[in-house]
């Protein structure tokens, strides 16, 4: 009985319906395991593990500079914004900057399908949750830290960036805008 | 527990473990399995 | 040694030391006291979610939600297995508690904590949430309430091996390692006393940053707090799967079919859960990939090899158990004809199902380092815990309270009928509560989200997959019978204290 001590040597051998079960669960938890890394060579998503330190004043100014330079234009050339926020359109392959401050996601990225882009996310305020809808992505925008997030968009269209991480009372308001073309 | 090393002593729930693997193994998958129809991530 | 101390347990033939039987109760009371009040903010929380009712404003909904992770997670869960440990090291070993004053001690340290983190909560001093990740900042007061219940259980933890210390040098029980339960809740406390270390090394600069005494960097903050985070959960699970055993024992007759199986699963737990929390920050920068995959890969499935063992061994010990009985006939006739209409069997067979199947798969899928990039504070992963500690844990608790009740309390259940529909309403409430929690969110509901429909009025605000919403709806029926199902319990337990039939 469990509430019970047990006999003096309990250290015996297994029966075979558990020696059986043993090894069926080793087996698993293995393939489970090794799955991971391997996921690393044959899969295409994997999460970034390209950070770096990135204190507001130098990451804000790297993403002034980036908007300043490739903000679209409309046919008058005036700076497309919506709901005041710059849409931007960086050149494929190269980088991107987007933060969560004040319960906006800031700027609007428009990417191209099939192109690849360095999206560099971080925060200036609180921890925001990057999350891209409906595909669903989820990443951890956290102040002080630039993660740097190589992305290949493989569908078009507009897609709405929700705030998941609890950021306050104005949380649930942090929706902000990514567009694929 | 059963000295008989031939008959599985509760043969039901090793049925049961077999049943939760391989939902265990199927919902991992699935899962994988969407995963890789979502953008490119590095 | 003062044998009026004692009383012997007509039904196990256990002596009980009547201190180790105040501080059970007393445990016991606050556990249900607080699972009360953690009900009342689910309910809350639950009718703001759905958006049709979107019961609470803003403000309320993150300040009752804090207040539904601490009195949940933290406190029902915590004073229940402060009780669970009493019986173990005690009531189980015929042993006297060692140190009394000290196991006292840790009662109102708890209390004291509870006290001051509901307090600093309720008028708005710490919104936020359970995690309270920097720079969100909260009133000092609330971090020494944490500190203060952390210490109480850690008191309680040293309470615990002091009693099996003596128990061992007095030779209170025959000759022979300690009994299966002891040895898991022992188990438990090991974990738990790393997982409070763990629990200090975060709150004592967190609470020194809140006074403006040091800096607090935001990822080495997750980083250890997920330490003391995701560790406090196996605590959970080393001690369920105990009260499993417990209740497998007491309900009917089993034997665990493997004591060596069974003791190196629950070592495994104490080896390396403490180490595999980084599926927690699978998606967060800093922390290389390798990091990652080493942490949760390697390390965290040796703790669900552990859990794997487990899965069969205490089914099958039931089974066996059931076929000595005489239903052989088949591979489910001993299902068939278990003892159903017990409550604290009822409640673990169900425990047994919804943590397996619906928290464990999902915990291990979700914290696979590439799943979690579609998951991470997602309502899927509030549907994944939903599963392994309300489903899993509480649910447990709640059926070993049917025998902690006659065997601690001394008084028969009150309302045998209504205790027998309990387990029922809980488990399939839970089922549907979870499970609608992870279908939403794999359409990408957030989770900590007070308004999914008109995100406060924003103008990128946006319209839902509509299946979303079925979940959703799904979440709400599951969160009602859950409701009826924890109500019931409340009323039963606090019925029985108070008006039960005295035994014997």
């Amino acid at each position: 009985m469990s509430i019970s001590v047990p006999e003096k040597v309990w250290w015996k051998p297994i029966d075979k319906e558990e020696k059986i079960w043993l090894a069926i669960a080793i087996i698993w938890m293995v393939i489970s395991f090794v799955w991971m890394p391997i996921y690393h060579y044959i899969g295409k998503q994997n999460p970034s593990s390209e950070s770096y330190k990135a204190p507001r004043e130098q990451f804000e100014q790297l993403m002034n500079d980036f908007v300043q330079k490739y903000q679209v234009k409309d046919a008058n050339g005036a700076p497309v914004v919506i709901n005041d926020i710059p849409v931007v359109h960086p050149p494929a392959g190269g980088d991107a900057y987007l933060v969560g401050a004040g319960w906006k996601w800031t700027p609007i990225l428009e990417l191209e399908k099939g192109k690849t882009y360095r999206i560099h996310l971080s925060s200036f305020d609180f921890q925001h949750g990057f999350s891209l809808y409906p595909l669903n992505i989820n990443y951890m925008a956290i102040p002080g830290q630039d993660y740097v997030i190589t992305v290949t968009p493989t569908t078009s269209g507009e897609f709405p960036i929700l705030c998941n991480e609890f950021c306050g009372i104005g949380h649930h308001t942090m929706v902000g805008k990514l567009i694929v073309k | 527990m059963s000295d008989n090393n031939e008959k599985f002593g509760a043969p039901g729930t090793f049925v049961l473990a077999i049943i939760f693997l391989v939902t265990f193994i199927i919902i991992y998958f699935l899962n994988y399995k969407y995963l890789a129809s979502i953008w490119e991530l590095r | 040694m003062a044998d009026q101390d004692f009383r012997t347990c007509s039904i196990t033939g256990l002596k009980v030391h009547l201190p180790a039987a105040n501080l059970i109760m007393a445990n016991a009371v606050a556990a249900v006291v607080l699972l009360l009040i953690g009900g009342l903010a689910a309910a809350g929380v639950a009718l703001t979610r759905l958006p049709s009712i979107h019961l609470l404003p803003a403000d309320w909904f993150y300040r009752i939600l804090t207040l539904h992770g601490l009195a949940m997670l933290i406190a029902w869960i915590i004073f229940f297995e402060m009780a669970g440990l009493y019986l173990g090291a005690s009531v189980l070993l015929n042993a006297r508690i060692a140190a009394p004053k000290m196991a006292w001690l840790q009662f109102i340290l708890m209390v004291v904590g509870v006290l001051l983190i509901a307090a600093m909560v309720l008028t708005g001093q710490a919104d936020v949430m359970f995690t309270s990740y920097p720079p969100l900042k909260a009133h000092p007061l609330y971090y020494l309430g944490v500190i203060l219940f952390a210490v109480g259980a850690l008191i309680g933890c040293f309470v615990f091996f002091g009693t099996l210390y003596k128990a061992r040098k007095e030779g209170t029980y025959p000759h022979g390692s300690f009994p299966l339960v002891t040895f898991g809740l022992a188990c438990a406390a090991m974990i738990a006393i790393a997982t409070l270390l763990h629990g200090a090394a975060i709150y004592i600069p967190t609470l020194l940053w809140s006074l403006g005494l040091m800096g607090m960097d935001e990822s080495a903050y997750r980083l250890v707090w997920w330490a003391l985070g995701h560790s406090s959960q196996q605590i959970n699970v080393a001690a369920m799967i105990s009260v499993w055993y417990l209740v497998g024992t007491l309900s009917v007759g089993m034997k665990p079919i493997s004591q060596k199986l069974c003791r190196t699963a629950f070592v495994l737990y104490v080896l390396f859960i403490n180490v595999a929390s980084e599926h927690h920050i699978l998606v967060d920068p800093v922390f290389s990939n390798a990091h990652k995959i080493w942490n949760t890969g390697y390390v965290m499935h040796l703790a669900v090899l552990a859990s794997m063992i487990h899965a069969l061994a205490v089914p099958a010990g039931i089974e066996v158990a059931l076929r000595k009985k005489g239903y052989t006939s088949g591979l489910f006739e001993w299902l068939k004809k278990a003892p159903w209409s017990n409550p604290a069997f009822s409640a673990i067979m169900l425990s047994i199902f919804g943590f397996g199947f619906m928290g464990g798969i999902t915990g291990v899928t979700f914290g696979s380092e590439q799943v979690n990039i579609t998951v991470h504070n997602t309502w899927r992963i509030t549907g994944h815990f939903h599963a392994t500690v309300v489903f899993g844990t509480t649910l447990a608790f709640m059926g070993v309270t049917y025998y902690v009740l006659p065997l601690i309390f001394r008084r028969e259940v009150l309302g045998m009928g209504f205790a027998k529909l309990q387990p029922w309403f809980f488990g399939i409430g839970m089922l549907l509560q979870s499970g609608g929690m992870m279908l939403a969110g794999a359409y990408g509901i957030p989770r900590r989200h007070w308004d999914i429909v008109n995100f406060g009025g924003s103008p990128f605000s946006f319209a839902w997959d509509p299946t979303a919403y079925m979940w959703l709806g799904v979440f709400g029926i599951g969160a009602l019978l859950a409701t009826i199902g924890g109500a019931i319990y409340i009323l039963v337990t606090v019925g029985t204290i108070l008006f039960g039939k005295k035994l014997a």
